[in-house]
């Protein structure tokens, strides 16, 4: 049932620099996760992502932000979707 | 003890039935009237202990989901509950970080100097936050034969 | 008239990804339908998974403004769980700790939503 799912997070984490990926449903809640991201980070990556569109006033629901975390350890990589919220941390 | 009124006795004194050793068996010193036949005073005690044993166990394990009836909220309890909750959420609202800015102890020159996102990991979020997104949608059941058949009217 | 087998076919795909069963049952506990890696307890994980359906059912109806109850997602010390109505039956998923409760959520919703209309084909007219 989420065989596609688990690829498509599975080829992300295997690409070069990525070392953790996360997928959260649009409650927080965890859908896959992998290397660095654990399960129990979903709420925050998916809260990132929420705040961060609220401040997005007049252009739409469908303008979704893009939100970078920089760490001296490298950088995660947020995107909220319809459906989900991607988190990437690459190095 | 064995005469009449003998449990009116001074427990401490001794006198002519009381053991010379001391009774494990018994803790206040009295050997039991059927202390004439010591082994099957034993082992009903064991059978009946051991049966009490078996009926607390089962006790502990038996699952009783025939009560349905779940215990249901007073209303004063619940209100209670609400305020209890409330307050709590209050609490944790007013929890607000002392800084504008915080951990902005860096110096500038090194903030600034850091190296921006490249366009193409950004591109590699979209194009992977969309085909993940996709593939989320994209789960549903595999439909195999139909669930319900009809019987045929006559 | 359902067909056991297809049923259980149709249960049977949500078990993937550490899912240990997916079971259908009526509101009094028994079961239905069953898919998964039998352990002989599953008459009890029905019977128990109905009644915690009731009792937050009861009192759900109190407290939200009769808003129906729709999931119920517990975790547990050693694993977790999700319940919801579907029809006039409940549908149960057991599954161990590490997965993600968005996975079971979702698996839920798409079982749900595909058990829906044939199950409410089946219902007893109330």
């Amino acid at each position: 049932m989420e065989g596609h799912l688990e690829h498509q997070v599975t080829e992300i984490s295997q690409t070069p620099g990525v070392v953790g990926v996360i997928c959260t449903d649009p409650q927080g809640l965890s859908l896959a996760a992998r290397g660095t991201l654990k399960p129990e980070s979903s709420g925050l990556v998916s809260g990132l992502a929420t705040q961060a569109a609220s401040l997005n006033l007049g252009n739409g629901e469908d303008d979704k932000p893009t939100i970078v975390v920089e760490f001296d350890t490298g950088n995660i990589l947020i995107r909220g979707q319809q459906n989900s919220t991607l988190g990437i941390h690459k190095v | 003890m064995g005469c009449c009124f003998s449990t009116e006795e001074d427990d401490q004194g001794s006198h002519e039935r009381s053991p010379l050793l001391p009774d494990s068996r018994t803790s206040a010193g009295h050997p039991a009237p059927t202390s004439s036949l010591p082994t099957n005073h034993l082992s009903k005690t064991d059978e009946e202990s051991a049966l009490n044993q078996i009926l607390q166990r089962t006790a502990n394990d038996v699952i009783d989901v025939t009560y349905v009836e779940p215990h249901s909220l007073e209303r004063s309890e619940l209100m209670g509950r609400t305020r209890e909750y409330q307050a709590q959420i209050a609490s944790l609202r007013r929890v607000k970080s002392s800084s504008a800015m915080p951990n902005s102890d860096q110096p500038p020159p090194i903030a600034l100097s850091r190296e921006l996102t490249s366009s193409a990991d950004l591109k590699f979020l979209l194009d992977r936050s969309e085909a993940t997104d996709a593939a989320v949608a994209s789960m549903e059941v595999k439909h195999g034969e139909a669930l319900v058949v009809q019987f045929a009217a006559p | 008239m359902l067909k056991p087998k297809a049923l259980t076919r149709v249960l049977e795909q949500a078990n993937t990804g550490g899912i240990h069963c997916t079971l259908l049952l009526n509101q009094e506990g028994s079961l239905m339908a069953f898919a998964g890696k039998s352990e002989k307890k599953e008459h009890v994980t029905a019977a128990i998974a109905a009644n915690i359906w009731m009792s937050y059912d009861k009192n759900s109806n109190a407290t939200m403004e009769d808003k129906p109850l729709e999931l119920i997602v517990l975790q547990c010390e050693d694993g977790c769980v999700a319940i919801k109505k579907v029809a006039n039956l409940l549908l149960c998923i057991y599954a161990q700790k590490s997965v993600g409760l968005g996975l079971l959520k979702v698996k839920m919703e798409t079982l749900a939503g595909y058990l829906k209309e044939p199950l409410s084909q089946i219902a007893a007219p109330t």
